[in-house]
């Protein structure tokens, strides 16, 4: 149980909901700011890289946290993105029109696949998108002529008006201004009409439907929002991987945008951001556990996987709303101090809700 | 060779591809039916099988007849051993749980048969002799028609056990309703675990059917995705529907491989796939059925 103590009916949809949030954004985004002064190159590097995992993991949000639609493929929108953008950059298109066109060729696959799976839901959805994500990087594979097969094709650097961000401080502002537009973007969208379309979708298809949600068109919109910012995030990245190859925007990395969104907390954009840092960090993290293991096995990836598999159950298993549900319950009891009990939180003993009539 | 032997020739070779995609299907279908769990850790049950299978008859010399027998009964054991130290856990949370829970068991699995055997590639015997069978004409290999009589039998075989046996329906009235069943004193955990064993089994026998055709290595789980494919054509409830999906999908494969360019077999089925979605969204053996508000 949640409790919410709201004392007008704008504290629903206001932007920032606390005066406390407040400050606490202020100073996530001022040490954001300034950190590059300060920290090393090594960091800048990773920072970054995380900036643009929470931007494709906001993308995947949108589609499964706010419109319920969780999907397992969302690799191809990272791998579209990426790939138009190179192309585009490749053939001389300055970076601004080309990024706007790798947003826009995103979204149109992502109307693509809402029209191919409008019909399904649940498991027949994150199976079918699964496969989608796997024709995809099938198609990137053995288009040679204008993606270069599986030899794939180097990225030219990232220049806005003369400007090079080639350089990993520029490269980490790129990032970061593209971030907070992205968290704005979602922020607004959860408080606007159609965000809250999309929430009413995952609650219950028929509840809205019957208040006058037109739900083909809501999941079509959430496919294309979702697919349009996480292929903005997919042609981030490509200017981080180099050189792009259709393996590189696998099953697995389709599976670690889940991963994360889980470890974060599902539907929250709070939530996407805490699974961005620590899946950004979880190969740094792993390669420390590794370091420890005995060194006939250190150089597999065989301990990678347990590792991976061992936190995804056991999030699973005792924390279902992620890092951020913890957090909440935390704030919860530190907000209610000494009124909270311990079954404020208790799961109640559930049994099998069938999905079928 | 002649165009019509050819045809027939992959023809029957689909055939029996197709029969063991349809018993992945079907180990998939078993657990959905009674528990709406699609279970994700079933390609790596079946690798596991693949290389307990190879580990049995290569490195301890066992007979392989004895090998593939004990590699079903570990595969089966494990199946039934992950229900109930794992999944039997979350039951009652929404199916997005059950998904993600059965992934993590993929790759935890994944990753420690990547540690037991490591990434080398292996070769498995078949049970059946290497030689070649002349029907009407055609010659065959003994190992795909072994495929395919062995996929008949345990189709059969289970769809006698569904439909006439005590435990069969007590099954069939768990997937029904799992409230309604306990209250009637079945003993819903104890079936469920049988049921894990059981796909876990019918896993196993594909993977140990299939590794001979291929190479046992750590690629063999991704066979899961047509398993997927076809269980989602089979509309994820019958027995029969799995194997006719699956045999579909597999002749698809084939003939895409002979008459198209090899490379463009796996997005054949994907495309095939999606149409056939677009036209049936149940799937092709889907009956009247609606969701719960």
């Amino acid at each position: 149980m949640y409790f919410d103590f709201k004392t007008s009916y704008n504290d629903d949809i206001r932007l920032i909901r606390r005066p406390l949030s407040g400050l606490f954004y202020a100073i996530a985004f001022g040490t954001a700011l300034f950190s590059p002064l300060v920290i090393s190159e090594f960091y800048i590097t990773e920072s970054s890289a995380i900036f643009v995992l929470g931007i494709i993991i906001i993308g995947y949000m949108i589609s499964a946290g706010m419109a319920g639609l969780v999907g397992l493929g969302h690799a191809a929108f990272v791998g579209v993105g990426a790939y138009t953008h190179a192309i585009l950059l490749g053939a001389g298109v300055p970076f601004l029109i080309s990024i706007f066109s790798a947003i826009a060729v995103c979204a149109l696959l992502g109307v693509m696949l809402a029209v191919i799976s409008l019909r399904l839901s649940g498991l027949y959805l994150a199976i079918s998108t699964l496969i989608f994500a796997l024709a995809v990087e099938h198609i990137l594979g053995s288009w040679e002529t204008l993606t270069g097969g599986y030899e794939g094709i180097l990225v030219p650097d990232p220049i806005i008006f003369g400007t090079s961000f080639a350089s990993s401080i520029n490269y980490y502002y790129l990032t970061l201004s593209a971030l907070v537009s992205v968290i704005i973007l979602a922020a607004n969208l959860m408080r606007s009409l159609s965000g809250r379309a999309l929430i009413g979708l995952r609650d219950s298809e028929q509840a809205a439907a019957s208040l006058g949600i037109n739900v083909l068109k809501t999941k079509s919109v959430a496919f294309a929002l979702s697919g349009a910012v996480t292929g903005f995030g997919g042609a981030l990245m490509s200017h981080q991987i180099f050189f792009i190859t259709p393996e590189a925007f696998n099953m697995m990395l389709s599976l670690q945008i889940v991963l994360a969104a889980v470890i974060g907390g599902l539907g929250s954009i709070t939530g996407a951001l805490i699974g961005a840092v620590v899946i950004g960090w979880m190969p740094e993290l792993i390669s420390q556990i590794k370091a420890l293991l005995p060194v006939s096995i250190r150089y597999q990836p065989g301990p990678d996987l347990v590792i991976y598999g061992a936190v995804l159950i056991g999030f699973v298993l005792f924390e279902p709303l992620g890092l951020y549900g913890r957090w909440k319950k935390i704030e919860n009891w530190l907000l209610t101090f000494p009124l909270d009990r311990k079954a404020t939180f208790a799961k109640t003993r559930t049994y099998m809700k069938s999905e079928r009539v | 060779m002649p165009d019509i032997e050819l045809f027939v020739q992959s023809l029957a070779n689909g055939v029996s591809v197709g029969a063991i995609y349809g018993l992945i299907a079907l180990g998939f279908v078993l657990v959905y039916k009674s528990t709406e769990v699609v279970n994700f850790a079933l390609g790596d049950l079946l690798m596991f099988s693949a290389f307990a299978g190879w580990s049995l008859s290569v490195a301890l010399g066992w007979p392989i007849w004895l090998a593939v027998l004990a590699a079903i009964f570990l595969t089966s054991l494990l199946s039934g051993i992950i229900n109930e130290a794992v999944v039997s856990r979350i039951i009652g949370q929404p199916q997005f749980a059950h998904i993600l829970l059965t992934l993590g068991i993929a790759f935890t699995l994944r990753g420690l048969i990547l540690l037991i055997w490591g990434a080398d590639q292996r070769s498995l015997d078949s049970l059946a002799p290497d030689t070649l069978l002349e029907v009407a004409g055609i010659t065959l290999r003994a190992e795909r028609v072994q495929i395919i009589l062995i996929t008949l039998v345990l189709v059969i075989a289970l769809q006698f056990f569904f439909r006439k046996t005590r435990f069969g329906l007590a099954l069939q009235a768990l997937g029904e309703n799992q409230m309604a069943a306990y209250l009637m004193a079945i003993p819903v955990r104890r079936a469920i675990s049988g049921i894990w064993m059981l796909s876990g089994a019918i896993a196993a026998i594909a993977g140990l059917m299939l590794a001979p055709l291929l190479l046992v290595d750590t690629n063999l789980w991704l066979v899961m995705v047509k398993g997927l494919i076809v269980a989602v054509m089979g509309s994820f409830h019958s027995v029969p529907g799995a194997l006719g999906a699956g045999i579909l999908v597999g002749v698809i494969e084939q003939l895409a491989g002979v008459y198209l360019d090899a490379e463009y077999r796996d997005l054949v089925v994907y495309a095939s796939f999606f149409a056939i979605l677009a036209v049936f969204p149940k799937g092709l053996f889907g009956g009247q059925s609606a969701k719960k508000v």
